[in-house]
């Protein structure tokens, strides 16, 4: 079963993201700040991550900076509500995150669904290569 | 001409003189001729006295001849005599004429003839003549030199009326000249300029004078300022106030109807000081493009601080936002998805079937209301979103944009952000590029041309559909480079309904718009204005005609202008 993290510190965006995945037959994992997320992530490994920006605390592109050395296959896509945000330029290029940025509210959860998928499918033809 | 007539002078002096001469020798000829003829005459009058040797008969008749012909001495001779036989002296002569005779103006000219009597010479008469045609000489003298002063005189005159003529003829050119200037000064004034005397009376009238008021000056020079400009009325006071304590008086931003719009006019009434003139000159200039810009600007500037507001409280609410769409969302695939594994697992868990639920929820009418709840809230993040297109001004950067890259970028941005709008889709309407050769790249900030085109692309698009929805809708697209301006020239005509004359020169003004309530906010075009001719230094330019489409022309600058942001 695919999992799935869903950081966003706002409870209605958090279960509405976690409703569609479970829906989707992912497995949810919630967090409400990025260093809940971390101390999730040392825990265990996810698929996918849906990560806001603006959190208290650590803020979701340092999240990503944090647990990026740690974690070998997960994709991260990220989503904020701020209309100034764009995605820095030290993680854009990198290849497990999204390129896409999400702006709240998403209109088609399911094609935040389908970029995960496509990175996901990505990374692993990219691994049987090697 | 003035040669000439110095000439003339002097030809006829020469001549005068040459007439003189001639007459001199002429007329010493004949009196010398008249006198030997007298002598002659005289002797064969006394003839038979001396042959009588009688010296008393010719005695009176001598003196006579000695008087009536100017001789100082009239002298008979016997033949082979010494002595006279007869002597008579002749009149006395003047004090002048004595004068003269001494400095030999008067000579003395002696005549001889023989006296003969029945053919034989018995004696000789002598005459002493005083010849006195000095006298005559001298008159004629005077009365030629008097031709002369006259002939002078008349002539200096002519010359003098002459060179008068000439230079006032030259000031005339001078100051007609000079006058022209002026006036040409005054003509090139883009202000209003009118002056009037003190009744209010007008005495100029400048180019633009008449272009405001189709008045020519000809007809406007002497008539009275009130009555030429009835919407000045109230100014005269104003002028008689300026004129009476020489001070400036001013009217600013003063508003009148015109063609039924406002427009805005600086009145300056300005007291003429110089000495002897009295009167004012009055300069009217147009303000209203200036007043509308800075209503627009202060519009700007509002939309400016909204969009701050807007752009730190969109986080705040997308974020909810976020939370009710998305759950909105979730709701509707789990109440109508009937093949969602989960749906049909839980359903199974209360024993219920997919369908009853499905029956219930179209019954109550559940997804009309969910739908609403996403529809609501499309609203509000359009609403965001909207305001805070104001908000970016922060990050302005200018880059150089290939105006044909830009124009099709916007053309795509267009043709997606439509299909969200099932209103009118772009995607249905022609698009004809006519893209003209080696476009220089601009200056300018990409996304905000983008915006303004996107703009003018929305409300043809939206007035094309609107106006009939059933022709074929096309815009045409035209790029050009104006080499001499070095300017870019973007046009987009559409071949919708088009706009009248009030509505057109109104589209640039903020809050003006013409969609019902609530679907505008009329600030679109006003913004876009302010985009390309504050930002970029460009122009912008509407022109349409009711039924036959509208042009939104755009200009900008190939190279960056200072005041452009």
């Amino acid at each position: 079963m695919k999992t799935i993290l869903i950081l966003d510190d706002e409870f209605a965006v958090r279960e509405s993201f976690a409703d569609y995945f479970e829906d989707q037959g992912w497995e949810v994992v919630q967090a409400e700040s990025a260093e809940q997320a971390v101390a999730l992530l040392e825990q265990r490994s996810v698929d996918a991550a849906v990560v806001d920006v603006r959190l208290p605390g650590m803020d979701g592109n340092d999240f990503i900076r944090t647990v990026l050395p740690g974690v070998q296959n997960t994709v991260f896509v990220i989503c904020s509500g701020s209309p100034e945000y764009s995605i820095p330029s030290d993680l854009i290029d990198i290849p497990c995150i999204s390129k896409t940025l999400f702006k709240k509210p998403v209109k088609q959860i399911g094609d935040l669904e389908q970029e995960i998928l496509r990175i996901m499918d990505r990374m692993a033809a990219g691994r049987r290569e090697r | 001409m003035m040669l000439r007539l110095d000439k003339v002078v002097r030809g006829v002096a020469v001549l005068l003189v040459l007439l003189f001469c001639v007459f001199v020798v002429f007329w010493e000829n004949s009196e010398g001729k008249l006198h030997k003829k007298q002598m002659r005459d005289h002797a064969k009058v006394i003839a038979p006295a001396l042959w009588n040797l009688d010296p008393v008969a010719p005695s009176p008749y001598l003196r006579l001849a000695a008087a009536h012909n100017n001789y100082g001495k009239i002298t008979v001779y016997a033949i082979r005599a010494n002595e006279p036989f007869i002597e008579i002296n002749g009149p006395e002569q003047s004090g002048l004429s004595k004068a003269l005779a001494a400095v030999r103006l008067i000579p003395q000219i002696k005549y001889r003839t023989p006296i003969v009597y029945n053919g034989k010479t018995i004696g000789e008469l002598h005459a002493v003549h005083r010849h006195g045609t000095v006298y005559l000489y001298f008159s004629i003298l005077l009365f030629l030199g008097l031709i002369l002063l006259v002939v002078k005189f008349f002539v200096l005159t002519l010359q003098g009326k002459q060179k008068l003529e000439i230079r006032v003829r030259e000031r005339t050119k001078d100051l007609r000249k000079a006058n022209s200037y002026i006036s040409n000064i005054i003509d090139s004034m883009p202000s209003m300029l009118v002056g009037v005397d003190t009744e209010g009376t007008v005495t100029q009238w400048n180019i633009a004078a008449t272009n405001e008021t189709g008045i020519q000056p000809d007809k406007a020079v002497g008539n009275s300022f009130e009555n030429l400009v009835p919407h000045f009325k109230d100014e005269m006071e104003r002028i008689t106030e300026a004129i009476r304590t020489r001070q400036e008086q001013t009217d600013l931003k003063r508003p009148r109807r015109k063609d039924g719009e406002t427009r805005y006019e600086d009145v300056t009434i300005y007291p003429l000081i110089a000495n002897g003139v009295e009167g004012a000159v009055i300069r009217i200039d147009d303000m209203t493009e200036q007043v509308r810009l800075e209503k627009m600007m202060v519009q700007s500037e509002k939309m400016l601080s909204v969009g701050g507001l807007a752009a730190g409280m969109a986080h705040e609410i997308n974020n909810p936002l976020a939370g009710m769409m998305q759950s909105a969302d979730n709701l509707t695939s789990r109440l109508t998805n009937m093949e969602m594994p989960a749906n049909i697992k839980a359903a199974a868990t209360v024993g219920i079937d997919m369908e009853q639920i499905a029956a219930f929820m179209e019954k109550r009418a559940i997804p009309r209301m969910v739908g609403s709840i996403r529809e609501s809230g499309r609203r509000v993040a359009q609403i965001v979103d909207n305001m805070l297109s104001f908000a970016r001004k922060s990050d302005s950067q200018v880059s150089s944009h290939n105006p044909a890259e830009l124009m099709d970028k916007t053309l795509a941005l267009a043709a997606t952000d439509y299909d969200l709008k099932k209103q009118y889709d772009f995607k249905t309407i022609c698009i004809e590029k006519m893209y003209g050769p080696d476009l220089p790249y601009i200056p300018c900030e990409g996304a905000k041309i983008q915006q303004v085109l996107l703009n003018i692309f929305r409300n043809g698009a939206q007035a094309m559909q609107e106006a009939a929805p059933d022709r074929e809708h096309c815009f045409y697209l035209d790029l050009s480079h104006e080499k001499e301006s070095g300017m870019v020239r973007l046009e987009i005509r559409d071949n919708g309904p088009g706009m009248d004359e009030e509505t057109r020169k109104r589209v640039f003004e903020p809050f003006f718009t013409t969609k019902p309530v609530g679907v505008g906010t009329g600030l679109g075009l006003s913004v876009s204005y302010f985009i390309i001719t504050e930002n970029h230094g460009g122009e912008m330019a509407v022109e349409s005609t009711p039924g036959a489409g509208t042009t939104f022309i755009i200009r900008l600058p190939v190279s960056p202008k200072k005041e452009g942001s």
